[in-house]
C-alpha cells in the first residue's frame, strides 16, 4: 500500500480531472447566483432572474463543453509547471548536496560508472567474441574439418597428446573431399590468410584470405561491383572496406592490377561485402588452386565446408566417415585416420568460451557490487543528514517529497555514473583491443555502440532508483533525537560487514588468479623453446614435380639442394624440414611409436619424428649437445643415420652412450617412417606445440635417407621482408612448379598461442583492478557510516579523554579485521580453486610466496586508503557540537 | 441588452487584464466592471470570460486562487502577473494605435475637386 504524501509527491496532472471539474462547477455556480442577484435587485423575480442569469451564461451545450476542456487543460497545464518547478527545486537541492559533499557524489557516481563499464566492457567481449552471430551466413551449418591421428592407447594418455592428434587437411586429401559427391554436404573449400604489404615502400600492411572457389558461397562473399575471382590465383576480390578506404571508393579499380609484396601481381576482378570476424576482415579475398598437387602427407590446409540444408552435422559426419573408410581401401596413407566435423563457430570461440563465461559472471558480480556499495555510501549521508530530514518532516514535507528527492538524488548520480560508465567503456575498447592479439576471433570489430549506451544507461538509471529508493527506505527510521544506527531494523551491520568481507575476497581471489596468470606468462616468456623463435621465419612449399615414392630423394635433393644453395649464394641462412616446431605444418606423422632398438620388438616407445635437411640445427637454434649434425653426405647410399633430442636420450638410451646407439622398426599399421638407424648426435630437447607444452623425445633423420615423407617447411634467419622477395625469387628459378606459402615470421605462430593467455590475463587483470577500486569503495563507505552512526559515541569518548589516535586506532582496527578476513577467506577460496583453474589456465600454478604477499601489499594498502579519510572524521569529531546537536 | 456591443475578436483579454489592472477580482466582478466601465454598452459573454481566464492563466499572465467574497462565499479570485502586466501594457498600445489609426481613417470626409483642377 502506498502512502498517500507519497502518492501525492508522484501525481502527475492527468490524475485530478475530478478536481478540475469540481472546481469549474463551483465557480460557474457562484457566476450564475451573483447574476441572479444582480437581475433579482434590479426587479426581476427570483425564478426570471436566475433563468436569465443562466441564458446569459450563453448555457448552451457547445459553450459548456469548450469551457469545461478549457479549464481541464488549465488545470492540467498548471500542475505539469507546478510539478516540474518543484522538480526543479529538489534538482536545486540535489546541486547544493553535491557541491558541499563533492567526495560523495565522486564517489557514488564513479562507483556505480566503473561497475558499469566494467560490465559494459566484459558485454562487449562476450557479446562480439561468443554471443554475437557469425558473420557469414547459416553459421550452424558451416563446419572446420580436422583429419584426425589414429589413436594409440597410451598415447591419450600423456599431456598434450590430443592437441597433436588434431590436423588440417593435406593437398590431396583436400581434393578428394571437394570433388567428391556428397549427399550431405554441398561445398568444401580450403582456407588460408596470410599478411603482406602493398605498394612498393611496404608502408601499408594488409590481410588475405586465400578460398576454393566453393568458399565464397560458404562464407557469403556476395560481390556488390565487378565479379568474384574464377580459379586463376592472380585474381582477388577487395573487400567493401578496404576499396573505401584505400581507393577512395573508385570503381575504375575494378580491372586494375594490385603489387602485393615483393613479387606479386594481383589483378582486381570486382569488391565485395566480405564477413569479417574470421578473424578479422582480411582486405582482399584470392583464389587457390591445388588441383593436381596429390601431398597427402602434408596436412597444413584449413578445410571448411557447409553441411546441405535439411542435413544435421551428424549426418554429414556420418557421410564423412563412410567415405573415409571406403579411402582407406584404396590409399594405405589414410588407413587409421579419421575426419572430425566441427561446427566452426563453436570451433571459433572454444578456447576462450570459459573465460568468457567467467568474465560474464564476474561483471554482473561487479556491477551488483557496485550498487551495494553505492547503497552503503547514500544511506551513510543520509543517517548524516537526519537531522536535515527531521527539519523537512516538521516543516511540512511529506515521506513523499522526502523519497521524490532521495530518488532524482540517486538518478542524477546514477546518469552521471552511467556516462562515466559509458564514457570509459568507450574509451577503453580501443586499448583492450590493442591490449589482446588480433587472434581473439572477432574482438576488433568490439565496439560500444549508441544502442549499448542506452541499454547501459537503462540499467543504470533502474539500479539509481532502486538505490534511491531503498537509501529513503533505510533512512526512514532515522531519529536525530536519538542518534543511533538507524539501519539496524534494515540491514545489520553484520550484513554490510559480510559485504565488504565478500567483496575483499573476491577480490583477493581476483589479484591471485591475476598474478598466477601473469606468473604463467612470465614463465612461459622465459620458457625455453628449445630453438631460437627471434629472426626466424618459415613457408611452407608445395607442388612441383610428379614422381614415384621412389624416385623422391633423387628428385627432390637436387630441387631442396637448389633452394638452399641459392639462399646461402643471397647470404640468407636456410634449412628445410619435415614437421617442425610450432610453425603451420604441425605434422601428425610425428608422433610415432618405434621399438627402441631394433632387436626389441616388445620395447614400443613414443617420440616425435623429424625430416630435416643438412643446416637445420644451426638454422633453428637448436643446439647440439654430442656427436654430430647431418651433413651433405648422408645420402640414400650412406648407412641410415639418426639424432636423438635430450629428452629422447634420457628416456630411451642407456645413460652416457647414446651416440653409436641402433634405434628404429617399422610397426603396422603406422606408415614406415624410421627404418634401423644409427645414433650419431644429440640434440638440445625443443617444445613443438609452445611453450606451454611438454618437452617430447624427438628424432631426426635425414630427407636424403627416407622416402616417406619430404620436408616441405623452408626456414630463413633476418628480417622477413627483405628475405621474401629472395625465396620466391629462389623457389621460381628452381621450378616454376613450385609454389609457397607467405613467409611468416615465427614471432606470430607465438603471438598465436599466447593468445587465449592474454586474453585472461588482461580481462582478469582489468576485473582485479576494478574489484580492488569497488572494494576499496565499499570500506571506505562502510566505514564512513560507521563513523557517522557513531558520532555520538566517539564525542563521549573523546570528551572523557580518549585521543584522536585511539578514535583512529580503532576505525582502522575495524577495518583491518574486514580487511584480514576477506583476504584470507579469498586465498582459502583461491587455492581450492587452484585445481579447477588448471583447465581454464593450462599450467597455472600457485605462484608460490608472490600471491599471499602481494595479496598483503594490495588489500593491506587499499584498506589504509579506504579507511584514511573515516578516521580523520572519527578523529577530529566536535563533542561540543555533535552532544549539544544530538542531544 | 439588445443594443450592447458585441466584443471585437482578440479584445477580451485585453480588457479582463485591464479590469485585474486595479485589483485581483473573481470573475463576476469582473463582469460587472466591465459592464460599469462601457457604461453597459459592451456585452460580455460569461463562458467567454471564463475561457479567456483559463486561456490567460495557462499563459502565466493571470495567476488565480481560492478567497471569500465579502458575503463570505468561496470563489476564485483571478490576480494579473508580472507577464500579465507586460502583455496589457504592450496590447494596449497596440490597440490604441489600430484604434486611432481606424478612427482617423473614418472620420475623414470626401473632399471637393474642384479646386485641383
Amino acid at each position: 500500500m502506498i502512502r498517500p504524501g507519497i502518492r501525492r509527491a508522484f501525481r502527475l496532472p492527468v490524475w485530478r480531472r475530478d478536481v478540475a471539474e469540481e472546481e469549474l462547477d463551483e465557480e460557474v455556480r457562484l457566476h450564475i447566483e451573483l447574476r441572479a442577484e444582480q437581475l433579482e435587485r434590479q426587479g426581476l423575480s427570483p425564478e426570471a432572474a436566475r433563468a436569465e442569469a443562466h441564458r446569459h451564461f450563453a448555457g448552451g451545450d457547445g459553450d459548456h463543453r469548450m469551457l469545461r476542456r478549457a479549464a481541464r487543460r488549465r488545470d492540467q497545464r498548471l500542475q505539469f509547471r507546478e510539478w516540474l518547478s518543484s522538480l526543479q527545486r529538489d534538482v536545486r537541492e540535489v546541486g547544493r548536496v553535491f557541491r558541499r559533499h563533492p567526495f560523495y557524489a565522486l564517489g557514488v557516481a564513479g562507483t556505480l560508472g566503473l561497475g558499469l563499464a566494467t560490465a559494459t566492457l566484459v558485454f562487449v567481449v562476450a557479446w562480439r567474441v561468443w554471443l554475437a552471430p557469425m558473420p557469414y551466413p547459416d553459421p550452424d551449418r558451416v563446419l572446420r574439418l580436422y583429419e584426425i591421428q589414429p589413436s594409440d592407447g597410451t598415447a591419450g594418455a600423456e599431456a598434450g597428446i590430443d592437441v597433436a592428434r588434431r590436423h588440417h587437411f593435406s593437398p590431396g586429401l583436400l581434393e578428394e573431399f571437394r570433388t567428391h559427391s556428397w549427399r550431405t554436404i554441398d561445398a568444401v573449400s580450403e582456407r588460408g590468410s596470410y599478411t603482406t604489404w602493398i605498394g612498393g615502400d611496404e608502408s601499408q600492411t594488409v590481410s588475405a584470405t586465400t578460398l576454393s572457389p566453393e568458399g565464397y558461397g560458404i562464407l557469403g562473399i556476395v560481390p556488390t561491383l565487378g565479379r568474384l575471382p574464377t580459379e586463376t590465383e592472380r585474381e582477388v576480390v577487395l573487400s567493401e572496406r578496404f576499396w573505401r578506404a584505400h581507393f577512395g571508393s573508385d570503381p575504375g579499380v575494378v580491372g586494375s592490377t594490385m603489387r602485393v609484396g615483393p613479387h606479386l601481381s594481383l589483378r582486381v576482378v570486382g569488391v565485395a561485402r566480405v564477413p569479417g570476424g574470421y578473424p578479422g576482415e582480411p582486405d582482399f579475398v584470392g583464389v587457390i588452386d591445388r588441383r593436381g598437387d596429390d601431398d597427402r602427407a602434408l596436412r597444413f590446409i584449413e578445410t571448411i565446408a557447409r553441411v546441405r540444408s535439411g542435413f544435421s552435422v551428424a549426418e554429414a559426419q556420418a557421410e564423412i566417415d563412410a567415405f573415409l573408410t571406403a579411402l582407406a581401401q584404396t590409399n594405405p596413407t589414410h588407413r587409421g585416420w579419421s575426419v572430425e566435423a566441427v561446427v566452426l563457430a563453436d570451433d571459433l570461440v572454444r578456447p576462450f568460451r570459459g573465460v568468457l563465461v567467467l568474465l560474464l559472471a564476474a561483471g554482473a558480480t561487479f556491477l551488483l557490487l557496485a550498487a551495494a556499495n553505492v547503497l552503503g555510501l547514500v544511506a551513510a549521508r543520509r543517517v548524516e543528514s537526519r537531522h536535515d530530514r527531521a527539519i523537512r518532516l516538521a516543516l511540512g514535507a511529506t515521506e513523499g517529497r522526502l523519497l521524490r528527492g532521495s530518488l532524482i538524488e540517486s538518478l542524477v548520480l546514477a546518469g552521471v555514473g552511467c556516462t562515466i560508465g559509458v564514457l570509459s567503456a568507450y574509451w577503453f575498447i580501443g586499448p583492450l583491443r590493442a591490449l589482446v592479439p588480433h587472434e581473439v576471433p572477432r574482438l576488433a570489430e568490439a565496439a560500444v555502440t549508441p544502442a549499448l549506451g542506452l541499454g547501459v544507461l537503462t540499467v543504470g538509471l533502474l539500479l539509481g532508483a532502486m538505490i534511491g529508493a531503498a537509501a529513503h527506505l533505510i533512512s526512514r527510521d532515522a531519529r536525530p533525537a536519538v542518534g543511533r544506527a538507524p539501519m539496524s531494523r534494515r540491514v545489520s551491520p553484520g550484513s554490510r560487514r559480510a559485504l565488504i568481507v565478500g567483496q575483499i575476497a573476491l577480490t583477493t581471489l581476483l589479484t591471485a588468479a591475476a598474478i598466477a596468470i601473469l606468473h604463467r606468462v612470465s614463465t612461459l616468456n622465459a620458457v625455453d623453446l628449445g630453438f631460437e623463435p627471434q629472426g626466424l621465419s618459415s613457408t611452407v612449399i608445395t607442388g612441383g614435380p610428379d614422381s614415384s615414392p621412389e624416385q623422391w630423394p633423387n628428385v627432390w635433393a637436387t630441387h631442396w639442394s637448389a633452394i638452399l644453395d641459392g639462399l646461402a649464394t643471397r647470404g640468407i641462412p636456410a634449412a628445410l624440414a619435415f614437421n617442425p616446431p610450432m610453425a603451420g605444418e604441425d605434422e601428425a606423422l610425428g608422433l610415432r611409436r618405434l621399438g627402441i632398438r631394433a632387436d626389441a620388438a616388445s620395447e614400443e616407445v613414443f617420440y616425435r619424428a623429424h625430416v630435416v635437411a643438412p643446416g637445420y640445427f644451426s638454422v633453428m637454434g637448436i643446439r647440439l649437445i654430442t656427436g654430430r649434425a647431418f651433413e651433405p653426405t648422408d645420402d640414400a647410399s650412406a648407412p641410415k643415420l639418426a639424432l636423438v633430442s635430450a629428452e629422447f636420450a634420457k628416456r630411451y638410451l642407456p645413460p652416457g652412450t647414446p651416440v653409436d646407439q641402433i634405434i628404429g622398426r617399422t610397426l603396422e599399421p603406422v606408415v614406415t617412417l624410421l627404418e634401423p638407424a644409427t645414433v650419431v648426435g644429440v640434440v638440445g630437447s625443443t617444445r613443438h606445440v609452445g611453450p606451454g607444452a611438454p618437452i617430447e623425445p624427438d628424432v631426426y633423420v635425414s630427407y636424403a635417407q627416407q622416402v616417406t615423407v619430404m620436408p616441405r617447411t623452408l626456414f630463413v634467419r633476418g628480417d622477413p621482408r627483405q628475405a621474401a622477395e629472395a625465396v620466391s625469387s629462389v623457389i621460381g628459378q628452381v621450378d616454376p612448379r613450385l609454389r609457397h606459402t607467405p613467409l611468416i615470421p615465427y614471432t606470430f605462430h607465438l603471438r598465436e598461442w599466447f593468445a587465449p593467455l592474454r586474453l585472461q590475463l588482461v580481462m582478469v587483470g582489468i576485473l582485479g583492478v576494478v574489484g580492488l577500486v569497488l572494494a576499496s569503495f565499499g570500506l571506505y563507505s562502510m566505514m564512513a557510516y560507521h563513523v557517522a552512526s557513531r558520532r555520538k559515541e566517539l564525542a563521549i569518548r573523546k570528551a572523557v579523554g580518549a585521543s584522536e589516535g585511539k578514535l583512529m586506532g580503532s576505525v582502522f582496527a575495524n577495518s583491518s579485521a574486514m580487511g584480514l578476513v576477506g583476504a584470507l577467506l579469498g586465498l582459502a577460496v583461491w587455492y581450492r580453486l587452484l585445481p579447477w583453474t588448471r583447465h581454464l589456465v593450462e599450467g597455472i600454478d600457485g605462484a608460490g610466496a608472490l600471491v599471499p604477499v602481494a595479496v598483503t601489499v594490495i588489500t593491506g594498502g587499499a584498506c589504509i586508503l579506504a579507511t584514511l579519510r573515516p578516521a580523520a572524521r572519527a578523529a577530529h569529531v566536535d563533542p561540543a557540537e555533535v552532544l549539544k546537536v544530538d542531544g | 441588452m439588445p443594443d450592447s456591443l458585441p466584443l471585437v475578436k482578440g479584445t477580451l483579454d485585453v480588457l479582463v487584464l485591464k479590469a485585474l489592472s486595479w485589483t485581483p477580482m473573481h470573475g463576476f466582478e469582473i463582469t460587472t466592471w466591465l459592464e460599469a466601465q462601457s457604461g453597459g454598452e459592451l456585452e460580455v459573454n460569461d463562458s467567454a470570460l471564463y475561457q479567456a481566464l483559463y486561456r490567460m492563466e495557462e499563459r502565466g499572465l493571470v495567476e488565480a486562487e481560492w478567497g471569500v467574497t465579502e458575503n463570505n462565499r468561496r470563489a476564485r479570485y483571478y490576480k494579473i502577473t508580472r507577464e500579465g502586466r507586460a502583455y496589457l501594457a504592450s496590447e494596449s498600445e497596440a490597440f490604441l494605435r489600430y484604434a486611432k489609426t481606424v478612427g482617423g481613417i473614418l472620420r475623414t470626409t470626401p473632399q471637393a475637386r474642384g479646386g485641383d483642377s
